[in-house]
């Protein structure tokens, strides 16, 4: 029984549930709320972003209001939500299996328990890198055909600082994908800890809110501005990491302020982040193998 | 005497505090039908999961198919097919997707042809692409069985196969146990908590109460009616116990300041006598005839 | 006594003669200017200020007399500074004011003559101007206007090949900004080391400057 084998079963039990589905319509539904108010109103959000600029500057901020300014923002707001959907998904892992009955029937045929967990949580793992694609395609895809493409704005408070920098369109993209890349393994390490958490339980909610509300507790504290928590507290909380991908847009300056094509500001703490993100998904993983080896399958 | 295919020895667990099974020991027999006979918390279930490593004894050996379970799990579990509980499934699939499934686990032909030879084996012909929650409990039932059977296991485990089944329902599983058991030559394993169930099935059967095992032997010589069970109260219990144990009387169980064993009911005469003689004080000898009552008598206490 | 009058006398008729000649000199400027009906030139413009990271814009200036001054980029976003249509001098001595000579002073080793314009009306955004015109060319090679709502802005010319027309090549401009702050919570930031440490010079924020380098005019 290879682990593909394995993996191609549980992906097909996770297309049979209704559940799966939940969260393409969550995401396009957001998706298209959003790209629907700023197509009749973004000019106000622009101008809320732009507070103080609009008096010495003119801007086109129809151009300003492009495609890919409108997958920033949507991602912006939509990855704090999407480990909710990720969670709906691999929080039942074990415990949906442990909820129907169906674990013990698994588990009493030839197959490791090892490749049974693994190939459940690459299934979690498959499941949240077409949830992303997906969102690709509706947030970037679908917003540079309603709003066009153009340079693109990044809003950012660096420390005191706020800061406006501009990207070239054509030094968007692998920005992108970048991104989603991140992102992809920043969501990964919800998906680990809800696999786990759904090791301890025999009905999927408690472990779908318990993830939720650890990533809610860590993303409220990671957005503290107290000194102690920032360097005492922040660096040990994965969620501190989830918006790493942003980096990829904070793009490198010459002294005189003018954006490096193809430059990032801070390669060195993009990687770090993704390594602290990687640790917690190998060590989630890890011990979630050796609990689920010891378990007793009493459901 | 045939080759073993179970043998179970000191077999015990505890859940926390409680205990489940109490080192228990028993061997089953090829090609024989074994059966569990208990009552709810008897340790049935906990005793089949350790056989299917789904629990981790605490201590004791499981040997299946002369090999230790331990780091043999996968060559043994893939010659087992098990319901233990209720036979649940994935009620949000089709009879064939969860079919197709497990054939897939036991690279076994998925083909709509394959599944439908299965569900006709069982008897759910033409329900294959129903979604199995809406089954009714009986046909469940034989879909569990029938992913049981998939891979065509030499041991079938079946726990309480008959609960929540009509009586109808009740004698197609015995007619197939019997079938598999007879035709087949499959060795299974039936638990139940009535023992006419195990009696019209199984050729050897064990006895558990709150863990322990009370009972064990051939079925026919456990309810042969020469025999009978004795209980006696006595403020002597292990000068009693001592007494017996000399004795070849068996399957002795002593609680609080009752013991009870199984013996000719035309040695209760000398069992009194000898009790007598000994001194030991006896404020009551009851004798019980059926298996039946003396199971009763036990799991009801 | 006779003497201090005769002194203030001529300082008078200095002044005097000095006004008609300021006089002269801006209208000969802008005779020069008025040459032009209209222009489009293509260029560069970097803008500068503390809080903006953005490229060099390709831009587009196009002009038309008396004061229409557009600059449009080609690749979409540009900040364009408000104010920036000053860069059209024309504007600047379309209005009606009066001038003062304020002599000459050696700017970048020129001699430049120093005029301040200050407008005759009261509705007009400019409080006062001075301009530093060479004299042999007739340009204007540096301005500051103060503005009753833009606060000051300051410009410095380069001329080559258009010099004929007072067109610059590059013109350097200076301007007062409001300071810039992102509602907070609105961006919910990847807050890394180096940005922890980002500082800034306060006293940047809120100058800002555009540099205009012009590479072609086609001039009506």
């Amino acid at each position: 029984m290879s682990i593909w084998k394995l993996l191609e079963i549980e992906l097909y039990k996770i297309s049979k549930r209704p559940r799966t589905y939940i969260s393409f319509a969550a995401i396009s539904a957001i998706v298209l709320i959003f790209q629907f108010a700023f197509k009749a109103d973004g000019e106000n959000y622009m101008n809320l972003m732009l507070q103080g600029i609009n008096d010495s500057f003119q801007l086109d901020k129809q151009q300003a209001m492009n495609g890919y300014f409108m997958c920033y923002i949507i991602l912006n707001t939509l990855l704090v939500q999407v480990p909710i959907l990720v969670a709906l998904v691999a929080g039942d892992a074990i415990s949906g299996e442990a909820n129907m009955g169906t674990l013990r029937l698994l588990l009493s045929k030839p197959i490791s328990r090892t490749e049974i967990l693994i190939a459940k949580f690459l299934a979690s793992v498959f499941y949240t890198i077409i949830l992303l694609i997906w969102m690709a395609f509706f947030a970037l895809v679908l917003s540079l055909w309603i709003f066009g493409s153009g340079d693109m704005l990044v809003f950012r408070v660096a420390g005191e600082v706020s800061q406006i920098m501009q990207i070239a369109q054509d030094d968007i993209v692998w920005r992108y994908l970048a991104a989603f890349g991140y992102a992809a393994v920043a969501l990964t390490v919800i998906a680990s800890l809800a696999v786990f958490l759904s090791l301890f339980a025999e009905n999927s909610i408690g472990p779908i809110i318990t993830t939720i509300c650890i990533v809610l507790v860590f993303t409220i504290v990671s957005n503290m501005n107290i000194p102690v928590i920032d360097t005492h507290v922040k660096p040990f909380l994965f969620t501190s990491y989830l918006v790493g991908w942003k980096g990829f847009f904070y793009i490198a300056t010459t002294q005189d302020g003018i954006p490096i094509k193809g430059s990032i500001e801070d390669i060195q703490s993009i990687q770090r982040s993704l390594m602290i993100l990687v640790g917690h998904i190998g060590l989630l993983l890890l011990l979630s193998i050796y609990i689920f080896k010891r378990k007793d399958i009493l459901s | 005497m045939g080759q073993n295919i179970v043998e179970v020895e000191g077999l015990s667990k505890s859940f926390a505090s409680f205990e489940a099974v109490k080192h228990i020991s028993f061997q089953i027999e090829k090609g024989s039908v074994y059966g569990f006979l208990g009552q709810n918390g008897a340790g049935k279930s906990t005793t089949m999961r350790m056989l299917l490593s789904l629990i981790q004894p605490n201590s004791g050996n499981i040997r299946i198919f002369g090999k230790p379970l331990k780091g043999n799990e996968k060559s043994i579990l893939s010659n087992i097919g098990a319901i233990i509980e209720k036979p649940d499934t994935y009620g949000y699939l089709s009879g064939y997707d969860n079919l197709k499934i497990f054939s897939k686990i036991f690279s076994r032909p998925t083909s709509l042809s394959a599944l439908d030879v299965l569900l006709e084996k069982v008897g759910l012909k033409g329900r294959g692409k129903d979604k199995v929650k809406s089954y009714s409990q009986g046909m469940k039932q034989r879909l569990g069985i029938a992913i049981a059977l998939l891979n065509d296991p030499d041991f079938i485990m079946l726990d309480e196969p008959t609960n929540g089944l009509d009586p109808q329902g009740i004698t197609e599983i015995r007619n197939l146990i019997g079938h598999f058991s007879k035709n087949e030559g499959k060795t299974i394993l039936v638990s139940s908590h009535l023992l006419n169930e195990i009696e019209m099935v199984a050729d050897s059967m064990i006895i558990l109460h709150k863990g322990e095992k009370i009972a064990e032997g051939k079925v026919q010589q456990l309810l042969d009616p020469t025999k009978t069970i004795v209980t006696i109260e006595t403020s002597n219990l292990q000068g009693a116990m001592n007494l017996i144990q000399n004795s070849n009387w068996s399957n002795k169980l002593a609680s609080n300041n009752e013991l009870r064993f199984e013996m000719d009911k035309e040695e209760i005469p000398l069992l009194v006598k000898s009790l007598v003689e000994h001194d030991i004080p006896v404020s009551n000898v009851q004798s019980n005839h059926s298996l039946e009552n003396y199971f009763l008598k036990l799991t009801n206490a | 006594m006779k003497y201090t009058t005769i002194i203030f006398s001529t300082i008078l008729i200095g002044i005097h003669s000095h006004a008609q000649d300021v006089n002269t000199l801006i209208k000969q400027v802008k005779n020069k200017l008025d040459n032009v009906n209209s222009y489009i030139a293509t260029g560069s413009m970097k803008t500068s200020i503390a809080y903006l990271k953005i490229p060099i814009a390709k831009v587009n200036i196009q002009y038309k007399k008396p004061n229409d001054l557009i600059i449009k980029s080609n690749n979409g976003v540009t900040f364009v500074p408000k104010g920036v249509d000053a860069i059209s001098l024309q504007k600047l001595f379309s209005s009606e004011f009066t001038a003062i000579d304020g002599g000459t002073e050696m700017i970048k080793q020129k001699k430049l003559r120093t005029v301040r314009l200050l407008p005759t009306s009261q509705q007009s955004n400019i409080v006062l101007s001075t301009v530093y015109i060479n004299e042999s060319d007739l340009v204007v090679e540096k301005s500051s206007t103060t503005t009753k709502d833009d606060g000051t802005y300051e410009m410095e010319m380069q001329y080559g090949k258009y010099i004929q027309f007072g067109l610059p090549d590059r013109i350097v401009f200076t301007f007062n900004a409001k300071d810039y702050k992102i509602p907070k919570g609105l961006t919910l930031d990847f807050d890394n080391a180096s940005s922890r440490n980002q500082k800034i010079d306060k006293t940047m924020l809120n100058k800002g400057r555009a540099e205009i380098v012009f590479q072609q005019y086609t001039i009506n």
